[in-house]
């Protein structure tokens, strides 16, 4: 008995689907898929693989990756924060409006980012004190963050003033990196070895995963959900500056479709929706792999019907798989 | 008496990964008879009882109805063989009216719609067939509990129903409504149904059962005509014999008062607690599921909002008003479902035990693997967990070992006062000696451990005075070395009238 299933065990070990490497295959679906969309551009196209076109995907995507960093804390606590399309729009407007009054522009992306700490401590409060549905409550705040929008700028678009402001969206860091890309990168390492390393990243994925193990180890439960929300608040108000500065100008709707594209973004990198499991640099992976698929459509040349049919197949392929794989351990 | 066989379930014998819940029992039902089964928790009354209802298969054992053998694999089969259960929890859709409460499911149908008129007139020919008054149109939330109760037999009874099972049915209800419940029953009886009857309320089952029969660790123990036995004989059985047998702690020397409760009151769930732990002391709670017991360790931990009272620890008064402030004040709570409030199952060793003192291995801010693995180390060494590596995630562990780990994550915090819930449940004899030894020496080097458990004869052996709580009530404090699980038992089913004071 034990003879035969040890020999079995050695005959599923060299293959494909043996434990191990089934294991891989589950823990890293979206970095192998990265991997693949990868070869398969440097095959179709000569321009993908070089240095310029690997930025520009990653420059493309900074600012979704930006959101979906923030969205990918509050999954791991098992919230969400489907505010922060809106919260794109407002932060952005907020600083192009206090610049138009002559405020000099640095002041008014402090006060761009306090709008969006500002956001995120409403979403968090009325989540903490209510007990509240987090997906239903910030639809809502959603809803009041846009009205806002278009009651500042009376539904038009507002400009910025200031060439120097349009530098953080559209300068290169040492000419090389945009600026956008590094302050990406570097979020997502913080955060990384936040979650890592620290308390409070352990609290996190210990709420996510059952908030009474939290309660009863001593966490602070409602702190720690707001301090959350806090965070999603704030990188949506960063991804909100280098939109707003990009463009030179923004819109009450710059951010649209960003709330569920950044939870497609989040789940795609292996970050599970019921919370506990996942991580910053996943959440990277996974937006590298809608950014690749973009890049790769477009240099394709494919209709953009037809590109939306074939995002919309691989977050299925990508969904099915990751249950099927993760029932079958 | 109409003698018929209309149950006979014999060699019945059923295990759930590694856990025997059932051993060669026997079980028989006559028809018009109310027969009640008994026994302590994890007896396997439960386990026979979702074998007869077709939620779980036996391993072996024959199973007649009406002298014919079957097989029943699934919930529906059971049904058409006409069993019939009315759980524990009440389960009445309360946006929905009594008649479509009770055929939910079933819903008559006429030209492809719910026919709500022949629903309604089946409805009131089934409660008036039962006895019960009340009007067909009312809406599940405007019910009674009694009458949700009422409802819910209602639901499952049909006109083939031959075996009718009562699983805590009066443990939500009022004296008053328990007797309209009887009425019902005996009415059912008078039809010639059979039922079956489980309850923690002993003095319900002298009042209207025919018959008994006790399940003890999963055997069957007795079969009784109800006439043939007491209830100091009945709790005997249910609880085995060898109380004698029992060895206690020597009541050391207990020095300061670390832990004093004054009038500590929760609303609705307890009432006017009041109690002393020592250092080195461990104290008992004895009481039955949902009198209070794991409530009141929950208000101490501040798990639980407490509505007046004091709470005294080593002298200083302490508000408690959330886990943090308790731990942060030395004091550690072992909770009662490891696998739910205890453990985050697909984590590490490590992660699990250092769980609440990841404030204490920082450094610059940074939690210290190095300082992790130390704590790691010298608990489970302390604890004595058999392992792999501090890796390993704790669902690969057996119960006792996950049990060790959740000690391990409290003695971490180093408590002076451990208030530990269940702290053996569901794990084997060798690992629950083990837990007792280490429970014990905690003891002696000082802590104050309330420790409660169903399982009285593990409160006789380890701890010095015991605490009986029924209905939310403080009701006796005796002397471990005085008192038995007889008298235990009769203190919290309410049996035996108290001689504490009530100041």
């Amino acid at each position: 008995m034990t003879i035969n299933s040890e020999n079995a065990f050695n005959k599923t070990k060299i293959g494909l689907f043996s434990p191990r490497s089934l294991k891989i295959i589950r823990e890293q679906t979206a970095l192998i898929l990265l991997i693949f969309l990868i070869f398969v551009g440097s095959q179709v196209s000569d321009v993908f693989l070089t240095g310029q076109n690997l930025l520009n995907i990653i420059w493309a995507v900074s600012v979704l990756g930006i959101v979906s960093l923030g969205q990918c804390i509050l999954i791991i606590a098992c919230r969400f924060d489907m505010s922060v399309a809106y919260s794109l729009g407002l932060c952005g407007i907020v600083m192009v409006v206090f610049q138009n009054l002559g405020i000099p522009w640095t002041i008014s992306v402090l006060i761009g980012i306090c709008t969006g700490f500002f956001i995120g401590a409403i979403n968090g409060i009325i989540c903490v004190k209510t007990g509240a549905n987090p997906f239903l409550v910030t639809l809502g705040t959603g809803t009041l963050i846009y009205a806002a929008s278009l009651t500042i700028t009376k539904s038009k678009t507002v400009y910025t003033p200031f060439e120097a402001f349009t530098e953080i969206g559209r300068g290169k860091l040492f000419g090389v990196v945009h600026y956008s890309v590094a302050i990406f990168i570097l979020l997502a390492i913080v955060l990384e070895i936040m979650l890592r390393f620290t308390k409070f990243g352990r609290s996190l994925y210990v709420i996510g995963l059952n908030e009474k193990v939290g309660k009863l180890s001593g966490f602070s439960v409602n702190k720690i959900i707001f301090a959350a929300f806090l965070i999603c608040g704030f990188t949506a108000s960063i991804a909100s500056l280098i939109v707003t500065s990009r463009n030179g100008s923004t819109v009450a709707n710059v951010g649209l479709g960003l709330e569920f594209e950044s939870i497609i973004a989040v789940v795609l990198g292996g970050t599970s929706l019921f919370g506990g499991s996942g991580g910053a640099l996943r959440t990277v992976v996974g937006v590298l792999v809608l950014g690749v698929l973009n890049n790769l459509l477009i240099l394709m040349n494919v209709q953009t019907e037809v590109q939306q049919i074939v995002k919309g197949s691989i977050f299925l392929l990508i969904v099915w798989l990751d249950t099927s794989l993760r029932s079958k351990s | 008496m109409n003698s018929e066989k209309l149950l006979e379930m014999e060699g019945i014998s059923k295990r759930f990964s590694g856990i025997q819940a059932l051993s060669n029992a026997k079980f028989e039902l006559l028809k018009g008879e109310i027969h009640a089964l008994m026994g302590a928790n994890g007896a396997g009354k439960s386990t026979l009882i979702k074998i007869l209802c077709g939620v779980h298969q036996s391993d072996s054992g024959t199973f007649k109805i009406s002298g014919q053998q079957v097989l029943i694999r699934n919930p529906f089969e059971a049904q058409k063989h006409g069993i019939a259960y009315v759980p524990q929890e009440i389960a009445v859709q309360p946006y929905m009216t009594v008649a479509e409460n009770i055929f939910l499911g079933r819903h008559p149908i006429k030209n492809h719609l719910i026919d709500f008129k022949s629903m309604e007139d089946l409805s009131r020919e089934i409660l008036a067939d039962l006895g019960i008054n009340i009007e067909v149109d009312k809406l599940g939330i405007d019910l009674s509990i009694a009458e949700k109760q009422l409802i819910t037999i209602a639901k499952v009874i049909s006109g083939n129903s031959k075996v009718l099972i009562f699983d805590e049915a009066t443990s939500a209800l009022t004296m008053s409504d328990t007797e309209k419940l009887f009425r019902i029953i005996r009415r059912l009886k008078a039809k010639g149904i059979g039922v079956i009857y489980v309850t923690h309320r002993m003095e319900e089952i002298f009042q209207i059962c025919d018959r008994v029969t006790v399940f003890k660790d999963g055997e069957f123990v007795i079969d009784s005509q109800i006439d043939d036995i007491d209830l100091k004989q009945l709790i005997k059985f249910m609880i085995g014999k060898d109380v004698s047998t029992e060895i206690r702690t020597d009541r050391s020397a207990l020095n300061t008062e670390i832990l004093a409760i004054e009038n500590l009151n929760v609303d609705g769930i307890l009432k006017d607690i009041s109690l002393t732990l020592h250092s080195g002391e461990i104290l008992g709670l004895a009481g039955l599921v949902g009198s209070g017991r794991t409530e009141l360790l929950r208000a101490i931990f501040g798990d639980l909002k407490i509505s007046q009272g004091s709470i005294v620890v080593d002298g200083k008064l302490i508000s408690i008003g959330s886990c943090k402030i308790a731990i942060d004040e030395g004091i550690g709570l072992v909770p009662e479902d490891r696998k739910s409030q205890g453990l985050i199952l697909n984590f590490s060793l490590r992660s699990n035990i250092c769980m609440a003192v990841l404030g204490r291995l920082k450094k610059f801010g940074f939690i210290s693997t190095k300082q992790e693995n130390s704590v790691t180390q010298d608990l489970l060494n302390k604890l004595n967990v058999r392992h792999n590596s501090f890796n390993q995630k704790v669902n690969t562990l057996s119960g006792g070992n996950q049990q060790r780990v959740v000690l391990g994550k409290w003695l971490a915090t180093r408590p002076k006062i451990l208030l530990v819930d269940e702290p053996t449940r569901g794990v084997d004899v060798s690992a629950k000696a083990e837990i007792h030894k280490v429970l014990k020496e905690l003891a002696k080097n000082g802590m104050g451990i309330i420790v409660v458990s169903s399982e009285l004869s593990e409160l006789l052996q380890i701890t010095e005075r015991i605490l009986v709580i029924c209905r939310g009530q403080l009701v006796a404090n005796v002397e471990t070395q005085t008192t038995n699980t007889q008298e235990l038992m009769e203190l919290s089913t309410g049996e035996k009238l108290t001689h504490m004071d009530k100041s």
